[in-house]
């Protein structure tokens, strides 16, 4: 079924011996030196100004990197592909990169501000060595604490579970990222829940991010350029979420030639063409991966597993179009598909469609205004196939947002964002039905609420010297629930139950019924204590109106998304941080220690044993908590060199409180009890070894085990064993260990730009507990008993072949 | 509806793709405070004479079962008093005779314990009943999986419902208990005594809970509902009872057995819900701090009886298990434990029941 360990290491050995011959890259500085300028300031000091494109497709390459003598001096590209930087006149060697191009090498010699414009040439390099395409102290100098910036590159060559690359795995190595456990969709961010973390692909809201029930990222690898956590300072241009933001962007389509690559895995396959449709006008990117994995099904002995079907698909469809070189649209669309069916006992069916269209332009040199308008539709199906009574409830949520940002750039020290978004969340019916034709279960539909969330921010950040930046935001928000629909009055001081209803009330449609409202805060300075050396301070208020509403211990494919009623009240946090951050011999280490604390207010808890799934008054099943998280972190990467990675540990605490004179509305009698997701201790180490076009790469990992509420006695009654469960999260699993490690090979076929990767999952083999349940011994004189079950218990080998033509 | 997707997504999702091939499970020694002394009671009142027990026990200190509570007063009452007394006849087990519960009328127990404790149910309706038209049986070839995903195929005795719903306003539950007779080894003796067979009555298959809240069915006829999946072993190799029993319950209990399938289904995996303690319906009147587990249920029942031979299998059942027959081997320790002392079997004891 799977290679033992000791297969396992020989492999490995072998790879390494395979990978050890290839030779190491080196870069050349032996080129002319490029002449510029031939004044200078008042002080001394020269302005560089130009652009960087893409030289084939001279389209401007957001966010390239310039480097001057190994950062001493240092810019980024602002959304046209322009740059300013001021540096004393000098020579330097100057490096500029971007993702998915070669690293343009340069010798200029500065004798006074005037232009350079740069073309780089594409290029894929395999593997990318540096851990980084940003300035080696970007941690000390960004302003917003908190914030790591990836790369796809950078995450490309790390062990992921049957080879596929994943973004949401990659974050979870961070300092203050964990999740429940494998196999369960989302991510907690510093004591945060899943549904408190913005997901944002291309700037649209995503609300289920994973394929196979969490096992594989929703994300095709080839499509993603790069991608961001917010989990520290949230800038005011965020909004909607408690917790954090993701921030994911595809590439766009080449305006020059026709470009195909793809890959071929155990799990999937996809297949990526970009091209011209005018050539340097307008091009077309179309992505699709889909699953190949119902082999595996079949070879499976257990007759319900070779019974069962799995499958999924995401496609990308990226137009752009050029207008001017002030003027860019674009047109982007997602969609992703999972089925699942286990024998004929349940399945589940799930799909995201995102359509947005993007707008930037240039009305001058210092405003620049974005234009985002999308159309979200997350669709969820629970089916059950059996043969008496089939049936299957359906949610589908759906969304149109419209969100105008304005970049105004006074100069190179200041920088204002400013803009507004509304969200109208407008979900259909939560709906039963037969499923496959004959059933006996009555159809039934339930009405889902409606709201509108709007939101009008300015975010400033300045640099008020080359020691103290500050960005500070202040958001606004509104939301309103509106009609049409119903709205139950209960009994004062009495527990919401079915039975407590008194009253009635209908609103028609449009009408608003309940309105919430407040400021939202965000600021985070910046403080040089020396060239290597910072503090960062930040606090954030972020408010979230709409919630996941979900029945079991993890996220699943079909929990439902519920927006802010009379009873349910927004999600409010208060994030606050401290850090301090230093790099150690000439920027090859970076480290830092943060602290954090969040407080949460209407946090959504259950009562015991909930009806979620067509309840039209599920606030009898809700309850509402306040949750607190508090912690350190620290963290230290190793950026340049053969090795590179990085260690980081996090210990935290993550709690939850729910009381009321109600004894029925309370948890654990109101005490503070471990969130789900509470792991205090988070340990990861990431190494990297470059091996000229290969590398080895490893991942660590170690956590405490997951709260769990325990047996401690039974009864029967009817035969029936019935276990009597401890207070709420209680007790704790069993710790987390794992080891994953993979081997990346380029050039495999000498004409053709390719790679192979190899990894193993859990190489040790540990039976890691995903969790603790109990079930009743053969002897029913006993207690059930604790089982451990271990998503993966085992060593996953698997490989990937990828090419680009 | 929801009871049973859930229900089946636990019992499926460990063996999902990877689950199935890579999963593993395995007992723990999991180390939990067990508590113990919190008061058990369950039980019914009936519209069948000789369904009306009570079981009262306090939970162990140890890993064990609850131990029986002797010496209790049980009385249960109806909107015009007393009905009847609960009378204790094994230890911890209490019985109401020659009472039938009635439709409409409201019933709760009172009890008393030893120590003085003072306990009270929540009132009961007695619903009304639905007809219990036919039950169907079958025996059926199934693959089983273990947690060791090694799949073995076994035999299997199941039983089917088909029932009439006189009301949407209703909520069913379906229990079978069997009983069945075991004889022990008859060593030989100078005396040429026989040792005394026993009798274990017991649920059929206990950790299945079936029940139907009648208002989310878009029929009234109810056909081949699976309440009972019974794996053929020794115990078939003697006479055999198998009685269903079809139970109106309220929704209070409806609500208490629907927890109680959650519980029971617990696999471990992201779709179990989160368990919890079931809170039952009763309460200390002496001390309202004090915790009872539990449920006092009032139940409209309607059952049939099916005997069940040996030789109704389609198979020789002899040559695949273990039997008790003498084999003229003296030697106790070779045969089954259960054939030594039949006793020492769950639910067993030496009283005939009057029916077999």
């Amino acid at each position: 079924m799977i290679s033992s360990k000791g297969s396992s290491f020989l492999f490995l050995v072998l790879i390494i011996s395979v990978v050890g011959k290839i030779g190491l890259a080196q870069e050349n500085w032996e080129m002319p030196f490029t002449i510029i300028g031939d004044s200078t300031r008042g002080n001394g000091n020269a302005i560089l100004t130009g652009i960087v494109i893409n030289g084939a497709s001279k389209e401007p390459l957001v966010e390239a990197h310039l480097s001057f003598d190994f950062f001493k001096y240092y810019g980024r590209t602002d959304q046209f592909g322009r740059f300013a930087i001021e540096l004393p006149p000098g020579r330097y060697k100057l490096v500029v990169r971007y993702v998915g191009m070669k690293p343009a090498y340069f010798r200029v010699k500065v004798l006074g501000s005037g232009l350079l414009n740069i073309a780089m040439e594409e290029g894929y390099e395999l593997p990318e060595v540096e851990v980084s395409d940003r300035p080696l102290d970007s941690n000390i100098k960004e302003s917003l604490a908190g914030l790591s910036k990836f790369t796809l590159k950078e995450i490309k060559n790390l062990p992921a579970f049957m080879g596929e690359v994943d973004i949401l795995k990659s974050i979870q190595t961070l300092p203050g990222v964990t999740s429940v456990g494998e196999g369960s969709s989302g991510f907690n961010v510093r004591g945060g829940r899943s549904d408190q973390n913005l997901i944002l692909l291309n700037g649209a809201p995503l609300f289920n991010s994973s394929h196979a029930l969490g096992f594989v990222s929703g994300f095709n690898q080839d499509v993603i350029t790069n991608f961001s956590l917010y989990k520290g300072n949230v800038p005011a241009n965020f909004g909607g979420r408690a917790s954090s933001v993701l921030e994911v962007n595809t590439k766009l389509g080449d305006f020059e030639k026709w470009q195909f690559q793809g890959g071929v895995g155990l799990i999937s396959s996809r297949f990526l063409a970009e091209g011209p449709l005018v050539r340097n006008k307008s091009s077309i990117l179309a992505a699709i991966r889909s699953s190949n994995s119902d082999w595996a099904l079949q070879q499976a002995e257990n007759p319900d597993v070779n019974r069962s079907a799995f499958n999924f698909y995401d496609a990308n469809l990226t137009l752009a179009n050029k207008f001017n070189e002030r003027s860019l649209l674009k047109l982007n669309i997602y969609s992703s598909n999972d089925f699942f069916r286990f024998s004929q006992r349940f399945g589940f069916e799930w799909q995201n469609f995102i359509a947005n269209a993007e707008w930037k332009s240039r009305t001058d040199k210092k405003l620049s205004p974005t234009l985002n308008i999308a159309f979200g539709q997350y669709k969820s199906t629970l089916i059950d196939p059996s043969p008496t009574n089939p049936s299957q409830l359906k949610n589908n949520l759906i969304y149109y947002q419209i969100k105008e940002t304005v970049d105004y750039l006074p100069n190179e020290i200041h920088s204002i964002k400013s803009g507004f978004e509304s969200t109208a969340y407008l979900p259909k019916p939560e709906a039963l039905s037969g499923y496959n034709g004959n059933t006996s279960i009555v159809e039934k539909a339930v009405d889902k609420n409606y709201g509108i969330e709007s939101g009008i921010f300015v975010n400033d950040d300045y640099r008020f010297s080359e020691n103290i930046s500050i960005s500070a935001g202040l958001r606004y928000s509104i939301y309103s629930q509106i009609g049409s629909a119903k709205v139950f009055n209960y009994q004062e001081n009495t527990p919401k139950l079915e039975s407590t209803i008194i009253d009635t009330l209908h609103f028609s449609n449009g009408q608003s019924i309940k309105t919430y409202q407040g400021l939202e805060p965000r600021i985070s300075g910046r403080f040089n204590l020396a060239e290597s050396q910072s503090v960062k301070v930040s606090y954030n208020r972020m408010r979230q109106y709409i919630h996941q509403i979900s029945n079991t211990t993890a996220p699943t494919p079909v929990d439902i998304w519920q927006v802010s009623t009379t009873y349910l009240p927004p999600q409010v946090a208060d994030n606050f941080s401290v850090g301090y951050f230093r790099n150690l011999k000439d920027n090859m280490f970076e480290t830092s220690v943060e602290l954090f604390y969040k407080s949460m207010n209407n946090l959504v808890e259950y009562k015991d044993f909930p009806a979620l799934y067509l309840n039209p008054h599920i606030e009898t099943e809700l309850l509402s908590g306040k949750g607190r998280a508090f912690g350190g972190e620290i963290y230290a990467r190793k950026l340049k060199g053969r090795w590179t990675g990085w260690i980081s540990y996090t210990y935290s605490q993550t709690q939850v409180s729910v009381d009321s004179p109600n004894k029925s509305e309370s948890i654990n009698d109101g005490r503070w009890f471990a969130s789900n997701y509470n792991k205090p201790h988070n340990f990861n180490i990431v190494g990297n070894r470059r091996m000229g076009k290969g590398a080895f790469s490893f991942i660590f990992t170690y956590t405490s085990g997951r709260p769990l509420t325990a047996v401690e006695s039974s009864y029967i009654t009817d035969g029936t064993v019935v276990p009597v469960y401890s207070q709420r999260n209680q007790y704790n699993i069993p710790d987390y260990i794992r080891l994953d490690v993979s081997f990346t090979i380029g050039n495999v076929f000498k004409k053709i730009e390719d790679s192979l990767v190899i990894s193993f999952y859990n190489l040790l083999g540990r039976e890691n507990a995903y969790s603790v349940f109990y079930q009743r011994p053969q002897s029913n004189y006993f207690i059930p008993k604790a089982y451990q079950l271990s998503v993966l218990g085992a060593t996953l080998p698997s490989i990937t072949y990828n090419f680009k033509l | 509806m929801r009871i049973a997707l859930k229900s089946s997504i636990g019992k499926g999702i460990q063996f999902f793709v990877f689950l199935g091939l890579f999963s593993c499970l395995s007992q723990i020694d999991f180390p939990v405070e067990i508590k113990g002394g919190v008061l058990v009671v369950t039980g019914r009142i009936s519209t069948i004479a000789d369904q009306n027990i009570i079981e009262l026990g306090r939970t162990a200190e140890t890993e064990r079962l609850p131990e029986p509570l002797s010496g209790a007063s049980i009385e249960v009452f109806d909107e015009f008093g007393r009905v009847a007394i609960y009378s204790e006849i094994e230890t911890g087990v209490y019985e109401a005779q020659n009472v039938i519960g009635i439709v409409g009328r409201t019933y709760h127990i009172e009890i008393k314990l030893p120590n003085g404790s003072f306990y009270k149910s929540k009132p009961e309706r007695m619903p009304a009943a639905s007809g219990l038209d036919l039950i169907q049986y079958e025996i059926v070839e199934e693959k089983v999986v273990d947690f060791e995903g090694i799949p073995t195929s076994k035999m299997f005795y199941k039983i089917y419902a088909n029932s009439t719903l006189d009301s949407r306003n209703t909520y069913l539950k379906w229990r079978v208990t069997e009983a069945f007779l075991l004889s022990p080894t008859d060593f030989p003796d100078p005396f040429g005594s026989i040792p005394p067979p026993c009798f274990i009555v017991q649920n059929a298959d206990p950790q299945r809970i079936v029940s139907i809240d009648a208002g989310k069915l878009a029929t009234t006829q109810l056909k081949r509902q699976l309440i009972a999946s019974r794996e053929i072993d020794w115990s078939f190799l003697e006479k055999h009872y198998f009685s269903t029993y079809q139970s109106s319950i309220t929704k209070d209990a409806f609500e208490y057995w629907r927890k109680v399938d959650i519980l029971a289904n617990q696999v471990g995996s992201i779709f179990d819900s989160p368990p919890a303690e079931i809170s039952g319906n009763l309460i200390c009147l002496s001390d309202p701090l004090e915790k009872v587990l539990g449920f006092f249920q009032a139940c409209n029942e309607t059952f049939i009886k099916k005997d069940f031979y040996p030789s109704d299998l389609p198979f020789d059942l002899r040559p695949l298990v273990s039997k008790c027959d003498f084999t003229g081997n003296t030697d106790p320790l070779s045969y089954k434990s259960r054939c030594i002392n039949c006793i020492d079997v769950r639910n067993s004891s030496y009283r005939r029941p009057s029916w077999f």
